[in-house]
């Protein structure tokens, strides 16, 4: 590994890219976190920052490394969130209802996010590898399959949201691999048509999340309350908004989850809608350097392994902003590099970084 | 080949992304810019909350600043249901209801619930307050509020009136100045987080309250309680079905005094009865009967028809007269006019009346403002009644001589009166003397309002020295005599309608309306009985308190006999 050689070949842009959403990030966190931090006297925005820095020196480390060595551990590192995910249904925390949460090491790890990473690598090496049989009912099944435990584990905890990622995670990097288009829509008619039985596998607070969305003003001060909060927060924020640290909606209190999956109604509220213009633009610009990134590696398993981290970024973005807008229902998705949480924001940079690994190393193969 | 797969495809999800873009920038652009404005006024309607500052209210005072209503702070306990444990309610109730004096199920339905805020009990004593703060009970919280009281209890109630709960006034001056006396409501504008609780450092935009203005009145309240004192007399002595009193100063149309019974503290006006509660003085209009006398006689004075010793035939004290008989209460003989006032005869009143006519007898009964409001500042004011001649029948005349076939209030008899002790002029009748501001200054004054001349000086002159009769011996009113002073009065004694059809020969008003001295009149004085038992006559009921409520008003007064008494 010649150090000088990647520096030469790292994208800089990218890197750019991830410092300034990581700033704005870390200030959001300081925003709307500022209350909870005072009530609490736990330091969000300082784990935070912890968490950023140990992120980007991961992302710096990984774009160093050859992203092909770390897929051909995928199988195993799979095995291994597989394994802690297993290992948090019969031992797991329950925190907010939930068991999402396990102690490693005197760390509170969320495996979940975690497995998004591995899900990337496992469809990044078996789609690369199997490339030959693309044509094949199996190149399509046999991934879905791999996804589908990681993912049915994590609807046991539950967490709805995460586990709906790895479908269209899933689908999208089988299609772009080539896998056949007739073979994805037939499956996605069959969920499609599946889709009324799944109703009756939600929990009830699930349900009502969904009949909110439909009409938030069922329940306007139970269920219908988040994301009436959250338009309110991210309406009031006009154009100009109302400057950092002074946004109502936020430091009163009045918007729930606001550190975490509603960070962007924050933004949104304090920064006003150029704020918002702003962030949605480092977004696009992160994930136009990833495209190209994409479609300037000559190798199978880079432009897999690029097209999962998007999809997963991507996905992220738009159901998180989407949710907050009240286009789609609450289904809480942090959002990357700007929401808070330890797992979630070295999730985001290590993916991050297997891309920039696969940029710094377009030239090898 | 795979390559160019990838790439193809990725480029479709490239688009994907760029719709969606589209559609999130879409969103963001209607919520943030083009419904802003909405947005921010939920935020607005969350965050902020303007609290009122309730202003003092005003006080009613006396003439002499004598406070008679005024507004003092207490506390009100109200619960927050959400907030009391649903184990510990009936504990609750029953440690609170001796202490607030609620019924026990009641108060346990109260606490229950998932509300905000409930009122048990408002305008706590001071040691409901102090066995409350030491119960300490979960949920309950005290609220400071401005609780109106009437130091003076009953006295004046009719005429004061009453509050609500919340300082709405209800009924009397309360009501009908209300707007003047409860001020204007300063603010303060809060903010408050999403558990209600108020933010400091976000304080802005204080406005203070403004308070309300003091109402003066023209009643005295010591001669108000003379007036309460001795009209609760006769209203127990006779039993009667109810009782008025007012006193008036001639001259300026100031009412001194007025009082109904039966009564009301409206300091508990829950427990009152619309009875109680009514202002007698105004609302009620009745017939005045042979106190009306004075009216009629006075426009035969005035027209020059009759002088003090034109004689009358009194025909016996039984007349066929419209095809009916009229009767006087004791037969006479020939009286002179001004006998005929009296010994209050009606067969000569009708005879003066006859010689007076329809038209003008009309004519000066409006001018003497019979039938129409007298426009006092109280509300609830009757007009009384007074028909046009044209649609008098025959006995119509002869009726209404006699204070038959028209009504009054019984402060539009004393203010008809009145305009005779006021040497012939029609004054409008004043409670309120003026509004001040709460740092003293007047804002209104109500000044003197003279409503016209009714008879000339000559006349008015006259018929209180007729009048003077009435008292001394031979009068029907000898029980109002005061001696050393010239008191003209009237009495009256009206057959009250019976609900069956017709005049009632067991049901009366005994009245009596007087003013002294005759030479200068200082006070005018009606006194008006409601079915008084087992006496009924006017001079027989009303006279003495009449009498009784001079003197005393004559001692306050400290008002001195004309020289010439004193020298005989």
């Amino acid at each position: 590994m010649n150090i000088l050689r990647v520096l030469k070949y790292l994208d800089w842009f990218l890197l750019v890219g991830v410092l300034l959403l990581s700033v704005i990030g870390t200030m959001a966190v300081y925003s709307a976190s500022y209350q909870l931090s005072a009530a609490s006297g736990i330091l969000y925005f300082k784990r935070q920052v912890i968490w950023m820095v140990a992120g980007l020196l991961l992302f710096l480390i990984l774009s160093a490394v050859d992203y092909r060595k770390v897929v051909a551990h995928a199988y195993f590192l799979a095995g291994c969130t597989t394994f802690l995910l297993v290992a948090i249904v019969i031992l797991g925390e329950t925190r907010f209802g939930a068991r999402r949460w396990i102690q490693i090491g005197g760390f509170t790890v969320q495996p979940s996010e975690f497995a998004k990473i591995t899900l990337i690598l496992m469809l990044a090496r078996f789609l690369s590898v199997k490339v030959d049989r693309r044509r094949r009912w199996s190149y399509i099944l046999l991934p879905c399959l791999m996804a589908a435990i990681p993912a049915l584990l994590i609807l046991k905890q539950p967490d709805l949201g995460t586990a709906l990622i790895f479908l269209p995670v899933t689908l999208g990097v089988i299609f772009v691999a080539g896998g056949r288009l007739k073979y994805i829509l037939i499956i996605l008619l069959i969920l499609a048509l599946l889709a009324p039985a799944f109703w009756f596998f939600l929990k009830d607070y699930q349900k009502t999340r969904l009949l909110v969305f439909i009409n938030p003003d069922l329940d306007p001060s139970g269920a219908g309350y988040t994301i009436l909060q959250s338009k309110i927060a991210i309406g009031s924020g006009g154009i100009w908004g109302k400057g950092w640290l002074a946004g109502t909606q936020n430091m009163l209190s009045f918007l729930p989850e606001r550190q975490t999956d509603f960070i962007f109604s924050v933004v949104a509220e304090e920064w006003g809608f150029a704020g918002c213009l702003l962030v949605l633009a480092i977004y696009a610009f992160i994930f136009l350097r990833l495209f190209i990134i994409g479609w300037k590696c000559r190798e199978m398993t880079g432009k897999l392994l690029v097209a999962g981290g998007i999809l997963v970024l991507a996905g992220h973005v738009g159901i998180n902003i989407g949710m907050a807008a009240g286009l789609l229902p609450a289904t809480g998705l942090p959002l990357p590099l700007i929401s808070y949480g330890g797992s979630v924001t070295i999730t985001f940079l290590i993916i991050l970084g297997l891309c920039e690994s696969v940029y710094a190393h377009r030239y090898y193969y | 080949m795979l390559g160019r797969t990838y790439n193809n495809r990725s480029w479709l999800v490239f688009s994907v992304f760029i719709c969606f873009s589209a559609i999130i920038l879409t969103r963001l652009f209607s919520l943030q810019c083009l419904q802003h404005s909405n947005y921010r006024l939920s935020a607005r309607n969350q965050h902020q909350s303007t609290n009122y500052i309730p202003p003092q209210r005003g006080g009613i005072l006396d003439c002499r600043g004598n406070i008679l209503a005024a507004s003092i702070p207490s506390f009100s306990l109200y619960c927050v249901p959400r907030e009391i444990p649903a184990d510990r309610i009936a504990d609750i109730a029953t440690a609170l209801a001796p202490v607030i004096e609620v019924d026990e199920t009641e108060l346990r339905e109260r606490l229950t619930g998932s509300g905000w805020f409930v009122w048990l009990k408002r305008h706590l004593s001071a040691t409901a307050v102090r066995e409350i703060k030491q119960l300490d009970l979960p949920g309950l919280a005290l609220k400071q509020e401005m609780k109106r009281v009437y130091p003076k209890g009953s006295l004046l109630s009719q005429v004061l009136g009453f509050t609500d709960p919340d300082g709405n006034g209800l009924e009397g001056m309360e009501w009908k100045f209300d707007r003047q006396l409860r001020g204007h409501p300063g603010w303060l504008v809060t903010e408050k987080d999403s558990k209600q609780r108020e933010i400091s450092w976000f304080r802005s935009n204080n406005v203070a309250p403004i308070d309300g203005c003091n109402l003066f009145l023209t009643i005295d309240e010591v001669i108000q309680a003379i007036a309460e004192e001795e009209l609760d007399k006769v209203f127990k002595e006779y039993e009667a079905k109810g009782a008025s009193l007012v006193v008036m100063e001639p001259s300026t149309g100031r009412i001194l005094a007025l009082a109904n019974r039966p009564t009301y503290d409206p300091n508990r006006y829950t427990q009152s009865e619309a009875e109680e509660r009514r202002n007698r003085v105004v609302a009620d209009q009745l017939e005045p009967g042979s106190t009306f006398k004075v009216f009629p006689a006075a426009a035969a004075l005035e027209a020059g028809l009759v002088a003090s010793d034109t004689e009358f035939y009194c025909e016996d004290g039984s007349f066929q007269i419209g095809g009916r008989l009229l009767r006087d209460s004791h037969p006479h003989g020939v009286l002179r006019f001004d006998e005929i006032l009296q010994k209050s005869s009606n067969i000569g009143m009708a005879k003066v009346g006859m010689i007076l006519g329809r038209g003008e007898l009309y004519r000066f009964l409006r001018n003497f403002g019979i039938g129409r409001r007298t426009g006092i500042e109280l509300p609830g004011e009757a007009s009384g009644c007074l028909h046009e001649p044209r649609s008098w029948s025959k006995l119509s005349l002869r009726s209404i001589t006699m204070g038959h076939e028209v009504s009054t209030t019984p402060l539009g008899l004393l203010t008809a009166f009145s305009a005779l002790g006021n040497g012939g002029v029609l004054l409008q009748p004043r409670i309120l003397d003026r509004i001040e501001s709460p740092s003293g200054e007047v804002i209104y004054r109500y000044l003197r309002k003279e409503k016209g001349r009714v008879v000339s000086e000559d006349t008015a002159r006259k018929m209180l020295e007729i009048l003077r009769k009435v008292v001394m011996a031979g009068g029907t009113g000898r029980r109002a005599f005061i001696p050393g002073f010239q008191v003209a009065g009237k009495t009256g004694t009206a057959q009250k309608l019976d609900p069956g059809g017709g005049y009632s020969h067991s049901l009366y008003y005994a009245l009596f309306m007087g003013l002294f001295p005759a030479a200068h009149p200082r006070v005018a004085i009606l006194v008006v009985v409601d079915e008084p038992h087992p006496y009924y006559y006017g001079g027989v009921v009303s006279a003495p308190v009449f009498k009784e409520v001079a003197e005393r008003i004559i001692r306050y007064l400290d008002l001195e006999a004309p020289e010439e008494i004193k020298r005989s």
